[in-house]
C-alpha cells in the first residue's frame, strides 16, 4: 500500500495506551488515514521510544496507565526540550487533561477525533 | 323485888345493853322477811336510822335478790348459815360486802325470828379484789408479752393475744381493729370469743364490719385516741351492733387505742356479759397492752419493710453495694456477685478498689469527695474490673448514706453492667458502618464498571466505524485478509465485554453468598495451556513459559479457567512485557499453580489489600478488570477449598500461588 518514500513523508504519531484493544483500534483509525503509527503501553515505554527511536509529530495519550498517570507523562515531556513541544491529544475513560487542546472521553467519536488529529497533521492522502 | 329478881333484872339490862351496843351487827328477821330488830352496829353498817330500817323487808337492802331469797329459803329449812357471802346496799348507794351467819329461833315448831350476825368484809374484799385484779393484770400483761415475743405473724399474735387477755379478764368477746391502708376506716383484723356458741353471731358480724371515724365504740376510740368504757351497750346510743349484743347477752365494753408513737393504728375492744364499772387498774393494763401491741406492729412493719427491701436488693440484677466513706465494702448483693464474680464473703470488708481498674482510681477519689459533700452521682458511665480480670462497662448511681443524726457515714451504689449494651451499640455501629461501606462500595463499583466498560466499547466502536468508512470510501472491494483481521479485533473487544459482564455477575453471586460449582473429573494442565493460548496476540512469542504436567482432579472447569485467566491477565498487564512463568506441580492431595511475572510488583502495604473487594495495588484510579479480579479469584479458590497467596517486591515482579485440593471435601462438593 505504501512505498518507502511515502513512508518517509508520512507523519508519525505515537499512541500511549495500555488497553490493547483501544490501542489497536486507534492504530487502525490513524493508519487508515495514512499516518504512521507506533504504539506503547506505558509511560516508561513511551519515554524509551522518544529517547531512542523517534520523535513523533503527535502523541495520543491515554490518561490512565499502569505505571504513571497521563499527566505524569506530560510532566516528563515538558522537562525534555526535544519533545516538549510535541502536541498531545488526550484520551481517557475518566477525567480530562487541561493543558492540551483536545481531551476526549472514551468511547471516542471517530470523526471528532480525526478532525483533532488533522488540526495538527493535515492528512496525507495516500489513497 | 327480891334480890334474885333484882339480880335477874340487872342481868337482863346488861344483856340487852350488850346486844344493843356490841360492835357486831345483829338483826332478827321475822317469817315474812320483815326486819324485827337490829342493833346499832347493824344500823351503822348500812347508814339507816332505826325507823328507816325496822319493819322493812330484808331483801330491800340486798343487792342481789337471788342471794337473799336463797338465804331465807335455807333458814326456813332450818339450816344454819355460816359466813354466807352477800352484798348489801348502803343508804348512800354503795355496796357492802358482808358475811352473814344466821340461824332461826323456833318455838313450837313455829319460825319466830332469825338470829343474824353480819360481818362487814368490804375493806377486806376490796383489798382481795385489788390483789386479784393486780394478779390478773400481771398475768394478762405477761400473757401479752409472751404472745408478742413468740408470735411470728401479726395474725397469729393477735389471735393468741385476744384469747389470753379475754380469758384472764373474764371477757366474752375480744376484737382487734386496724386502720386500713387508705386511713379511712377501721377493719376487723381478728376476733376471739369465749367457748359459747351463743356468742358466734356477734363474733361473725364483728368480723364483717368496718367502722368510720367516730362510729361505734371502735370509731370513737380511734377518733378521740382515748379509751372508752361502755357500762352497758344496750343503753348506748352509738353502738351499731346493739341488736346482736342483746342476743349474745353482752353488756360491758371497753375500747382502747393501739398506738405507734402518737398515731392510732388500731383499736382493741373487749365485751363482757356483766355490766362493768370503769376500773383504773384495767385502764392501766390496757394502756400497757395497747402500747405493746403498737410496738409489736411497728416492729412487724419495719421487719416487713426491711424484708421487702432485702428481697428487692437480693433479686436485683444490678449490683447494689454499700461502703464506708473510706471505701470499705459493707454490703454486697447477689447482683454484685453475678456481675463482679466475687461472693459477698469475698467482698465485704475489702476496699472498693477491689473492682476498680488501676487507671480509674482517680475517679473513685472524685466520687468519694462528692459524696462527702452530700452529692448524688447519677448514671455515671465508667469501667470496673471483674474477678476474672474482664473490664466491664458500668453505669453507676451513688448516693450518700446518712446516720440518724444526718451525718454522711457511707455510700450506697447501684452499678448496672452495660457491657452488653455497649457491645450491642458497637455491633450496631459496626453494622451501620458496614452497610454504609457496602453502599459506598456498590456506588464505586458501578462507577468503576461503567468506566471499565468504556475501553472495550471504545475499541469496538472505533473498529466498526473504521470498517464502515472503509467500506464507504473504497470503490473496489476490501481485501479479505484485512477485513478478517479487523473483524477478529472487534470480536476480541466483544470477548472482553463478555468477560467483564461475567465478572459483574460473579460479584453479584459472591455478594449473595453463592458460587455454583459444577465439579467433574478433569486434567488441569490442558486448561492452563488453553488460557495461555488466548494471550498469544497480546504478548511477544515465547514470553509465557508453562511447566505443567498432567494433573487429574475433580474441579469446576469454568472456574479453573477463570482463575488462570484472571491471574495471567494481571501478569500480562503489569508484567511490562517481560517473561512470565507458569508452573503446575502436584502431590497426592493438592495441586500448586504459580504464575510469576517480572513487572512493576506490589509493595507490602498494597499486598494486604490485594484480595479485598475494590482494592487494587496499582494506583487509586486504575481499576484493571474492575479491581475485582483478585477478589473474585480468591472467592472462587476458597469456595473450592483452596487458598491463594502473593509474593512480590516492587520493581521485580510478583508471584501468585494457588493451592487447590484435588478432590473436594465431601461437604463442600455440592456448594
Amino acid at each position: 500500500m505504501s512505498t518507502s518514500d511515502q513512508q518517509r513523508s508520512k507523519k508519525q504519531i505515537l499512541i500511549v495506551e495500555d488497553d490493547l484493544g483501544s490501542r489497536l483500534a486507534l492504530t487502525n483509525v490513524l493508519e487508515d488515514r495514512g499516518y504512521r503509527v507506533a504504539g506503547v503501553g506505558s509511560v516508561a515505554e513511551a519515554m524509551l521510544f522518544l529517547q531512542h527511536q523517534a520523535i513523533p509529530e503527535l502523541i495520543v495519550l491515554d490518561l490512565m496507565l499502569p505505571d504513571m498517570e497521563g499527566w505524569d507523562f506530560r510532566h516528563e515531556q515538558k522537562k525534555d526540550p526535544r519533545i516538549a513541544d510535541i502536541p498531545v491529544i488526550a484520551v481517557s475513560a475518566v477525567g480530562k487533561l487541561v493543558d492540551v487542546e483536545y481531551s476526549f472521553r472514551k468511547p471516542l467519536d471517530y470523526d471528532q477525533f480525526l478532525r483533532a488529529v488533522e488540526q495538527y497533521l493535515p492528512p496525507t492522502r495516500s489513497r | 323485888m327480891t334480890l334474885e329478881a333484882r339480880q335477874r333484872a340487872d342481868d337482863a339490862i346488861e344483856l340487852r345493853d350488850f346486844v344493843e351496843n356490841i360492835l357486831a351487827p345483829l338483826h332478827w328477821i321475822g317469817p315474812d322477811g320483815k326486819i324485827l330488830w337490829a342493833n346499832q352496829a347493824e344500823l351503822d353498817l348500812l347508814g339507816y336510822s332505826r325507823d328507816e330500817y325496822i319493819g322493812r323487808h330484808i331483801w330491800e337492802f340486798h343487792a342481789d335478790r337471788p342471794v337473799i331469797d336463797d338465804i331465807l329459803a335455807r333458814l326456813r329449812n332450818d339450816e344454819t348459815l355460816r359466813n354466807y357471802e352477800a352484798r348489801l346496799r348502803h343508804k348512800d348507794g354503795s355496796l357492802r360486802h358482808v358475811l352473814i351467819s344466821s340461824s332461826v329461833l323456833w318455838r313450837d315448831r313455829q319460825f319466830v325470828h332469825t338470829r343474824c350476825l353480819t360481818i362487814d368484809v368490804t375493806e377486806r374484799k376490796r383489798a382481795e379484789d385489788e390483789r386479784q385484779l393486780i394478779e390478773r393484770n400481771l398475768s394478762s400483761q405477761y400473757a401479752v408479752t409472751k404472745v408478742l415475743a413468740e408470735a411470728t405473724t401479726l395474725e397469729e399474735a393477735m389471735g393468741r393475744l385476744l384469747q389470753g387477755v379475754g380469758k384472764i379478764g373474764n371477757w366474752s368477746v375480744g376484737a382487734l381493729w386496724t386502720v386500713d391502708e387508705a386511713g379511712k376506716a377501721l377493719r376487723c383484723l381478728n376476733v376471739w370469743r369465749a367457748a359459747d356458741a351463743s356468742l358466734e353471731e356477734f363474733a361473725a358480724i364483728t368480723r364483717e364490719m368496718t367502722f368510720a371515724p367516730s362510729v361505734g365504740l371502735p370509731g370513737r376510740v380511734w377518733s378521740t385516741a382515748t379509751p372508752a368504757w361502755i357500762e352497758d351497750v344496750m343503753k348506748d346510743p352509738n353502738f351499731p351492733r346493739a341488736a346482736y349484743a342483746e342476743r349474745a347477752g353482752l353488756h360491758g365494753a371497753l375500747g382502747f387505742p393501739v398506738r405507734i408513737r402518737d398515731r392510732v393504728v388500731g383499736v382493741l375492744e373487749f365485751l363482757s356479759r356483766d355490766v362493768r364499772q370503769p376500773d383504773r387498774n384495767l385502764l392501766h393494763l390496757f394502756d400497757a397492752i395497747g402500747t405493746q401491741i403498737g410496738q409489736f406492729m411497728d416492729r412487724r412493719q419495719a421487719d416487713e419493710l426491711r424484708a421487702r427491701m432485702a428481697a428487692i436488693v437480693d433479686s436485683s440484677d444490678d449490683a447494689i453495694i454499700s461502703k464506708t466513706l473510706d471505701g470499705v465494702i459493707t454490703s454486697w448483693n447477689r447482683g454484685a456477685e453475678d456481675i463482679f464474680g466475687y461472693t459477698a464473703n469475698d467482698a465485704v470488708g475489702q476496699n472498693i478498689s477491689l473492682i476498680i481498674p488501676a487507671d480509674r482510681m482517680g475517679e473513685e477519689r472524685d466520687v468519694l469527695a462528692r459524696l462527702r459533700r452530700g452529692e448524688k452521682i447519677e448514671h455515671f458511665e465508667t469501667e470496673r474490673q471483674a474477678k476474672d480480670g474482664r473490664r466491664l462497662s458500668i453505669s453507676l448511681t451513688v448516693s450518700p448514706v446518712r446516720n440518724a443524726d444526718g451525718r454522711i457515714v457511707g455510700a450506697s451504689k447501684v452499678a448496672r453492667d452495660i457491657t452488653g449494651r455497649k457491645q450491642a451499640e458497637e455491633v450496631l455501629r459496626l453494622s451501620k458502618q458496614q452497610a454504609e461501606e457496602a453502599v459506598t462500595a456498590r456506588d464505586e463499583f458501578l462507577s468503576i464498571a461503567a468506566h471499565e466498560l468504556r475501553n472495550p466499547l471504545n475499541a469496538l466502536q472505533l473498529q466498526l466505524v473504521g470498517l464502515q468508512r472503509a467500506a464507504q470510501d473504497r470503490q473496489d472491494s476490501l481485501p479479505k485478509a484485512w477485513v478478517c483481521d479487523r473483524i477478529g479485533q472487534a470480536t476480541d473487544d466483544v470477548r472482553r465485554l463478555v468477560r467483564l459482564m461475567h465478572n459483574l455477575l460473579d460479584v453479584t453471586r459472591i455478594t449473595a453468598g453463592r458460587i455454583d460449582l459444577e465439579p467433574e473429573d478433569l486434567d488441569l494442565s490442558p486448561i492452563v495451556h488453553s488460557v495461555v493460548g488466548r494471550f498469544v496476540g497480546q504478548v511477544k512469542d515465547g514470553a509465557i513459559t508453562v511447566d505443567a504436567s498432567p494433573v487429574s482432579g475433580t474441579w469446576d472447569r469454568q472456574r479453573l479457567d477463570q482463575i488462570v485467566t484472571n491471574l495471567l491477565s494481571n501478569a500480562v498487564k503489569y508484567g511490562q512485557g517481560r517473561p512470565i512463568d507458569i508452573s503446575l506441580v502436584h502431590d497426592a492431595e493438592h495441586v500448586h499453580l504459580s504464575i510469576t511475572d517480572r513487572g512493576i510488583g506490589i509493595d507490602a502495604e498494597q499486598q494486604k489489600r490485594l484480595f479485598k473487594r475494590f482494592e487494587r495495588g496499582v494506583s487509586h484510579r486504575h481499576y484493571g478488570g474492575f479491581g475485582l479480579g483478585l477478589w473474585i479469584t480468591r472467592e472462587i479458590v476458597e469456595a473450592m477449598g483452596g487458598r491463594i497467596s502473593v509474593e512480590s517486591s516492587p520493581g521485580s515482579g510478583s508471584t501468585f500461588a494457588v493451592v487447590l485440593p484435588r478432590q473436594p471435601a465431601s461437604s463442600k462438593a455440592a456448594q
